[in-house]
């Protein structure tokens, strides 16, 4: 195996960590959370200053929860989960729901066009939906995405295809700009409304913070990158 | 990979067809009629609908002016949980930890099992009146680390749940045979059924069909029509009867009522 240079092996690092953090976000959004994932994040560090706002206050909260977890948390949680996302009426306003298309379309319906527009990104790069059985637009399957486009830089910095990680930089740079960063603040604003625990106002403000680093953070990435090819 | 990072929603697809079409129908918002009320999705949400048709919960302690008749009101509501219920304020008699409760209670409902958790239960008993619940604050840890400052999860909770004296009021009369005193003198026509099913599950615990044969055929059940499930039921909410191993078992406080009737 080649010794890769120490720039490389951050940049490595730094894909590897995104994916984790696209990867929990995204599961906290799919489910309910439950005991063993409770006692998981219980072992994490949150950092109390990391420069963007949103992010402190959404790992403070979360910490904060976090730290009074007891039996009936689960059930606290599965109820708050509930009340955010899924909602007891029947129009369009009574959860924070957490599809693109009701965001994005004027009458606030499911499966529009934010929802074909991300099926097609998916399929362009060879996914498709596996235990899914809802709208591709859910913000757990977008995030679930970067995971996997991260995941797979990773593995191009690795095999040194450095043409491979930059396509898919601008693939996630794309996907950002035209789906997570043009929906989730609104998507986020209404969780803080219905949420009730720390836990889920805590998610909402820590995804919107990290939506907003990802975007400075992949807008240097690949300015060095041009810049570096216009030498 | 951790359970907080699986990928769960995608499967890679090495054969991907991308000419393959969906074949999903598409809601079109061109075709909705604005003039259909059924075509809208602008509908008063649930909270604002019309009294009428707002369906309150089973049991409210909303409802009672005392936290002893809510308590009576969420035994005759659940009178399959009554025996856990009653257990649980017994325990919380001078303060038990939420994880001891729910330990013991999964125990105690090894043969009768709930889809409740023992906290759901606490719960209910705490809206009832008959139990607080004391959630202590659990310190900040903060760490530093490469000049990066962290907050760690260093310490466990485990709240303490106590009974009040409604709580333990209602125990106390219960323990003492109120329910089956109550269910004699409203039921009184059918005293001798009542004493039959205990003096049988006294000599050993019965199944349902055991029961059965020495109930469904008596005169006096025929008209009107009552059945073994009747009488064990209701000797089960009294806390006489207990559901044990597969069988109808008579309890301390069966084995008393049975000695005085």
């Amino acid at each position: 195996m080649s010794e890769q240079p120490t720039e490389e092996l951050d940049l490595i690092a730094l894909m590897e960590s995104r994916a984790q953090t696209y990867g929990l976000l995204s599961r906290l959004f799919r489910v309910e959370a439950d005991r063993e994932l409770l006692d998981e994040m219980r072992g994490m560090r949150f950092p109390t200053s990391t420069g963007n706002r949103h992010v402190d206050e959404g790992y403070k909260l979360l910490y904060t929860y976090l730290k009074g977890v007891w039996d009936d948390s689960v059930t606290e949680l599965a109820i708050d989960y509930v009340r955010v996302f899924v909602g007891h009426g029947v129009n369009a306003f009574s959860a924070a729901y957490p599809f693109e298309s009701v965001h994005t379309s004027e009458r606030r319906l499911l499966m529009q066009e934010a929802r074909d527009e991300v099926l097609a990104t998916y399929r362009a790069n060879n996914l498709k939906k596996g235990k899914w059985n809802e709208g591709e637009d859910h913000i757990a399957l977008e995030l679930e995405f970067m995971q996997v486009l991260c995941g797979r830089i990773a593995e191009a910095l690795k095999a040194d295809d450095e043409d491979a990680a930059i396509e898919m930089l601008n693939t996630q740079y794309n996907f950002l700009e035209n789906h997570l960063i043009n929906w989730v603040p609104m998507l986020v604003s209404e969780m803080l409304k219905f949420a009730k625990t720390d836990f889920y106002q805590g998610l909402g403000k820590l995804t919107l913070g990290f939506i907003e680093t990802e975007e400075e953070l992949l807008r240097d990435l690949l300015n060095d990158e041009m810049a570096e090819e216009n030498k | 990979m951790s359970n907080m990072t699986r990928v769960e929603g995608f499967e890679f697809d090495n054969e991907f067809d991308p000419l393959e079409e969906e074949q999903e129908a598409f809601l079109d918002p061109e075709m909705i009629d604005d003039d259909n009320p059924d075509d809208i999705e602008e509908m008063p949400v649930i909270p604002n609908m019309p009294e009428g048709v707002v369906r309150k919960g089973v049991f409210d302690a909303n409802n009672y002016d005392d936290a002893r008749d809510a308590l009576r009101a969420l035994f005759e509501k659940n009178p399959g949980r009554k025996p856990t219920f009653l257990s649980i304020i017994e325990m919380c008699e001078n303060g038990k930890p939420a994880s001891e409760i729910s330990r013991e209670v999964d125990e105690l409902q090894e043969h009768n099992y709930s889809v409740y958790a023992p906290m759901t239960l606490c719960r209910a008993l705490e809206r009832a009146g008959a139990l607080v619940v004391d959630i202590p604050e659990s310190a900040e840890e903060a760490e530093t680390n490469d000049g990066v400052e962290y907050l760690e999860i260093t310490e466990e909770v485990d709240p303490i749940w106590t009974a009040t004296q409604e709580g333990l009021d209602v125990l106390k009369e219960e323990r003492e045979g109120k329910g089956v005193k109550e269910l004699f003198e409203a039921d009184g026509t059918y005293l001798a059924i009542y004493k039959r099913v205990l003096e049988f599950c006294d000599e050993e615990p019965r199944t349902k069909k055991e029961i059965d044969l020495i109930v469904d055929h008596d005169p006096l059940v025929q008209s009107p029509r009552r059945y073994s499930n009747h009488f064990i039921e209701l000797l089960e909410a009294a806390h006489a009867l207990e559901w044990k191993n597969n069988k109808w078992t008579i309890t301390e406080l069966g084995k008393k009522t049975l000695a005085t009737m």
